[in-house]
């Protein structure tokens, strides 16, 4: 794997040379600054056949698409469809579904599949494929609770009437969430999708897709095998060096590290992920303040975490009570509970976790409100640790409420009424909210990265 | 227990027991010398680990001023100390710091003990820990244990402190190296030593199979719920007695091993030496157990020069000698019988006469006295005379054959009681007590008449002068109620009793009063009662005798019971002419 990396930087390396010659100073721009509305950095020509992009963090697969890191979202946008998409400025444009209607007024609404929708494996995607992958969300009577969803049906060869608890007078934009989007399971590694790429290749750092399509290889202008490699914050200066086409990082330091070079174009993306504290219900104690001290927040933004952040605002779109209402949650109340869990693959969750362990029972600004929250849970009088737990151990963390709290990151922005990624009985608190830079060599198809209405960055969709 | 037993046991206890005594000794030797060993190796690795402690904390001194004197001359970190929008720069140093130093532990605190800067645990600033500086300056003539939180747990070093002044201001700087397992482990290479480090809070006993070398150190426990203080840890080195233990078992092994080949060695020599030695000697006794005086050509002769050889030719002589006195025995054996055999003739011929002789004794009488009844008495004694001549007749028989073979019929004991009694001369001293329907005996009339003749004499003699009785009682089976008997009633015997009043006989008497020629009367010839016996063995009946000085006699004879059916005499199942 190493020499394969380092022929890769060699090749990488060559082309930075050959490209950054008498190109002018990297100008560090807003987003959208393109003329077209969505684009993050003006289109420079046609991407390379061999497109190359790098992380500061790593992606994993992740059996429910969109609950993943930064980075797991944005190679999970490449990979897998939902029915719709948003774009970054809320219009509906088609995925899976070429078209939709309702005829009732919005109770249901009845999409049509396009017919070049496949997975990987060139099966065709049909209406019970869709509903199969939402199953995984069913609890009670609803399909999808936290999307306001009852049920879904197959109307036809190519048709899925999906039935609100609610008045839909649009097409739902919650069938946009990338939690919709259509898997199926396998065996290991990443679920089966319907996307344009598929993986082909994946090792320790790194992971390369395929356009698999043959139908419409190549006939946008499109990559025909994207390489993700995945690098710590050395080593994304070492692939800055190397001439990667584009990184995408939240690392301040590896940003600076970018802007004082020459060859790169620095775009901010939008502020994309709010960290949370999730303190579970201990059963037989109120909900802690959800209002930590004045310069809380800001402190923790600006001194505890090493990425740009700032002090995190309630988001109106979250509905938290959609959340938190879990019938029939009763706490263990035998738990025992010492740590603050994060999940591992995500650095900002762990650096926020190590700083919220030192509040507690310390006179430190913010102290008395932590240790409070951590009260409420049940934990008073020990000190807790920060634990990193894999994705699936976190969830399953998550779902018993057994630890002393939670750090984790959602969507800034949700087209759900419960942005968590499954219900849990207690009180959260937005901490910070971050955003990532895209690094982008010009000419090497920065320009063709547009935005989502969550901000991820992607590819110009080829349909 | 055999010759080879003896032989095994001495050979197995002249080797095993030196050898036991060989085991212990060694054994002792072994755990005196290997404890010894094992203790000095443990002290020295402590003295050892002590120095290395010293020698890290000197090294960790050096470190630490080297870093304060950086931070000192480090213009940023002076400037993010006191420009908040730097803050970040003094956040970060001391984890760059102490990854640059190579130590597990570095903390910058102020003089009011909040933390500026924490390398092992970066999000630890602003909190305030103002114990653990007093406590490592009161630890600061040597090495001191610091135990510390982190994000994840906790670690313990070994920390130093030391200061810097900025801005007028002391700032303290904790300095430490990692002080875990694999810090212990590269202390020593040896896989039966083991070092571990107990903190005040470890509860765990150290094992009694383990010598243990402990040392202390100063320890603070800075990640504890509330105040710290200064207390004491200890580093434990410990060797384990394994090694030991397997020796042990090593020797016990080869001395099983040992006693085992030797046990068998003693085994295999003791058959040897007794297949050599005992089997000789088994010979000479198995021939020496066949000499019997009607067996002495049994042959002795060996031709060995040892022990056994002349044990042997001894007993050859000894056989020789022996047989030629066997012979001489035999001759005057005899010689003796002819002898006997003369007594006894003139014993039963005399006895065959004494009724004839008072018949006629009686018939003189009655011719003196009334000739008229002299025919009337010669017919009522003449059957007395017939059957003292037939007796003489069948007498004379016996002896012509010398050796007679004693006739066994059907006899009527009764018959022969009422002939003897008629035959003796002081018949009203004799009482006859005859049981009736008295199954018959097997046994020749003529020897019970020769018995009840001897006893019934004797029996009379023994009375004394004008008094007394003989009692002759007959019984059948179990009808002698003091004399009850076990068998069952068809094979019981009949019983002949011959009781008197007279004189009785002594214990020393009643010993000898079979032997022959033994006797107490001034004529007597010592047979009668030997006669007696030998005719009652002969018969394969029994006899006993109850007699007390002053008390009388009792003779009791059991005859067998004749095997014929109807044998009954005077019931109704009497044979016919019996």
């Amino acid at each position: 794997m190493r020499a394969r990396l380092d022929l890769i930087l060699h090749i990488l390396l060559g082309a930075s040379l050959a490209a950054c010659h008498g190109r002018p100073a990297p100008v560090a721009t807003a987003v959208p600054t393109s003329p077209d509305r969505c684009a993050v950095l003006p289109d420079s020509g046609s991407l390379p056949k061999h497109f190359v992009v790098a992380f500061t963090d790593s992606a994993t697969p992740d059996p429910l698409p969109g609950s993943g890191n930064r980075t797991t979202q944005i190679v999970s946008r490449f990979l897998y469809d939902p029915l719709i998409r948003l774009t970054c400025d809320d219009a509906v444009v088609p995925a899976l579904a070429e078209s939709w209607a309702t005829e009732d007024g919005g109770r249901s609404w009845t999409f049509t599949l396009r017919t070049s929708a496949r997975f990987w494996d060139g099966y065709g995607v049909r209406p019970a494929d869709i509903v199969a992958a939402w199953t995984r969300y069913q609890s009670g009577d609803l399909l999808v609770p936290w999307a306001g969803i009852r049920f879904a049906r197959e109307v036809g060869e190519r048709s899925l009437a999906v039935y609100s608890d609610s008045l839909w007078t649009t097409v739902p934009p919650v069938l946009a969430d990338p939690r919709l989007a259509v898997t199926r399971p396998t065996r290991s590694g990443w679920p089966m999708g319907t996307g344009p790429y598929r993986p082909i290749v994946e090792e320790e750092d790194s992971l390369e897709l395929e356009w698999w399509n043959p139908a419409i290889r190549g006939r946008q202008g499109l990559p025909g095998s994207v390489l993700f490699l995945w690098a710590n914050r050395t080593g994304a200066r070492d692939l800055l060096d190397a001439g990667v086409d584009m990184m995408i990082t939240d690392d301040a330091s590896v940003q600076q590290y970018a802007e004082a070079r020459s060859g790169y174009t620095v775009a901010t993306l939008p502020w994309d992920r709010t960290y949370v504290l999730f303190v579970p219900s201990s059963g037989n104690a109120g909900p802690p303040s959800q209002t930590p001290p004045a310069g809380f927040l800001g402190g923790l933004a600006r001194e505890a975490v090493s990425v740009e952040a700032r002090a995190a605002e309630p988001k109106n779109g979250w509905q938290l009570e959609a959340c938190t209402s879990v019938p029939g949650f009763q706490a263990d109340p035998s738990r025992q509970l010492r740590r603050v869990v994060y999940p591992s693959d995500d650095q900002t969750a762990r650096e926020l976790a190590q700083r919220l362990v030192t509040f507690a029972g310390t006179p430190v600004q913010g102290g008395e409100w932590l240790s409070d929250a951590f009260r409420a849970a049940g934990n008073a009088r020990t000190f807790p640790f920060a634990a990193g737990l894999d994705r699936a151990a976190w969830r399953r963390a998550l779902a018993r409420g057994d630890e002393t709290a939670y750090v984790f990151a959602v969507p800034s922005r949700s087209v759900a009424r419960c942005v968590l990624p499954q219900p849990a009985v207690g009180a959260w608190v937005p901490l910070i909210e971050t955003r990532a830079r895209l690094i982008a060599r010009p000419g090497a198809g920065g320009g063709a990265m547009y935005l989502d209405w969550n901000g991820t960055p992607h590819l110009r969709d080829p349909r | 227990m055999t010759f080879r037993t003896r032989l095994f046991l001495s050979y197995a206890g002249v080797v095993l027991v030196p050898l036991a005594v060989l085991l212990f000794g060694v054994r002792r030797e072994v755990d005196r010398r290997l404890t010894f060993q094992v203790r000095e190796r443990v002290s020295a690795l402590a003295s050892i680990i002590r120095t290395d402690l010293r020698e890290q904390s000197a090294a960790l001194t050096s470190r630490l001023n080297a870093l304060s004197r950086e931070a000192a001359s480090d213009n940023s970190f002076r400037l993010a100390l006191r420009a908040p929008a730097e803050r970040r720069y003094l956040l970060d140093y001391a984890g760059s710091a102490m990854r640059r130093a190579g130590m597990a532990l570095l903390q910058l605190q102020d003089s009011a003990g909040r933390i500026l800067s924490s390398g092992h645990f970066r999000n630890e600033y602003d909190r305030s820990e103002p114990q653990v500086v007093p406590l490592l300056a009161r630890a600061k003539d040597g090495p001191a244990l610091l135990r510390a939180r982190t994000p994840e747990g906790f670690v313990v070093v070994l920390a130093r402190l030391d200061s810097i002044q900025v801005f007028g201001q002391r700032l303290w700087v904790i300095g430490g190296l990692r002080i875990d397992r694999g810090w212990l482990n590269r202390l020593y290479r040896d896989p039966e030593i083991a070092v571990t480090l107990r903190l005040p809070d470890d509860s765990g006993a150290v094992g009694d199979s383990v010598i243990v070398s402990p040392f202390s150190l100063p320890y603070i426990d800075a990640a504890r719920e509330g105040e710290s203080r200064l207390d004491t840890a200890q580093v434990v080195v410990m060797h384990s007695l394994a090694p030991l233990a397997r020796l042990r078992r090593d020797v016990n092994l080869w001395f099983a091993i040992v006693a085992l080949a030797t046990a068998a060695a003693a085994l295999a020599l003791a058959g040897w030496m007794a297949a050599h030695i005992g089997g000789p000697l088994e010979e000479l006794a198995e021939k020496t157990s066949q000499i019997d005086l009607d067996r002495l050509n049994v042959q002795f002769e060996s031709d060995g020069e040892d022990e056994v050889g002349a044990l042997s030719r001894l007993l050859g002589q000894m056989t020789e000698r022996l047989r030629a006195g066997s012979a001489r025995l035999r001759e005057a054996e005899r010689r003796a019988t002819v002898g006997d055999l003369a007594r006894q003739l003139n014993h039963d011929v005399k006895n065959g006469l004494v009724p004839i002789r008072n018949v006629f004794r009686h018939l003189a009488q009655v011719a003196r006295e009334s000739p008229a009844d002299l025919p009337a008495v010669l017919l009522e004694r003449q059957r007395t005379v017939e059957a003292g001549i037939e007796y003489l007749e069948n007498l004379a028989r016996n002896y012509a054959r010398l050796s007679p073979e004693l006739g066994r019929q059907p006899c009527d004991l009764n018959a022969v009681i009422a002939e003897v009694a008629a035959g003796t001369a002081s018949q009203d001293r004799l009482r006859l007590a005859l049981a009736p329907s008295l199954p018959r005996i097997a046994a020749d009339p003529l020897v019970v008449r020769r018995i009840l003749e001897n006893l019934v004499s004797n029996a009379v003699e023994s009375l004394p002068q004008g008094s007394g009785t003989v009692t002759i009682a007959t019984f059948n089976g179990d009808a002698d109620p003091r004399q009850p008997t076990a068998e069952s009633h068809e094979s019981r015997p009949i019983r002949l009793t011959v009781t008197d009043t007279g004189r009785g006989m002594t214990e020393e008497q009643l010993e000898r009063a079979f032997e022959d020629f033994y006797t107490t009367k001034a004529a007597g010839t010592g047979l009668g009662l030997s006669i007696v016996r030998r005719l009652v063995l002969d018969l394969n009946g029994s006899m006993r005798v109850e007699t007390a000085p002053g008390s009388g006699t009792r003779f009791i004879i059991d005859f067998p019971v004749a095997e014929t059916a109807g044998r009954r005499v005077g019931g109704s199942s009497l044979e016919p002419g019996s």
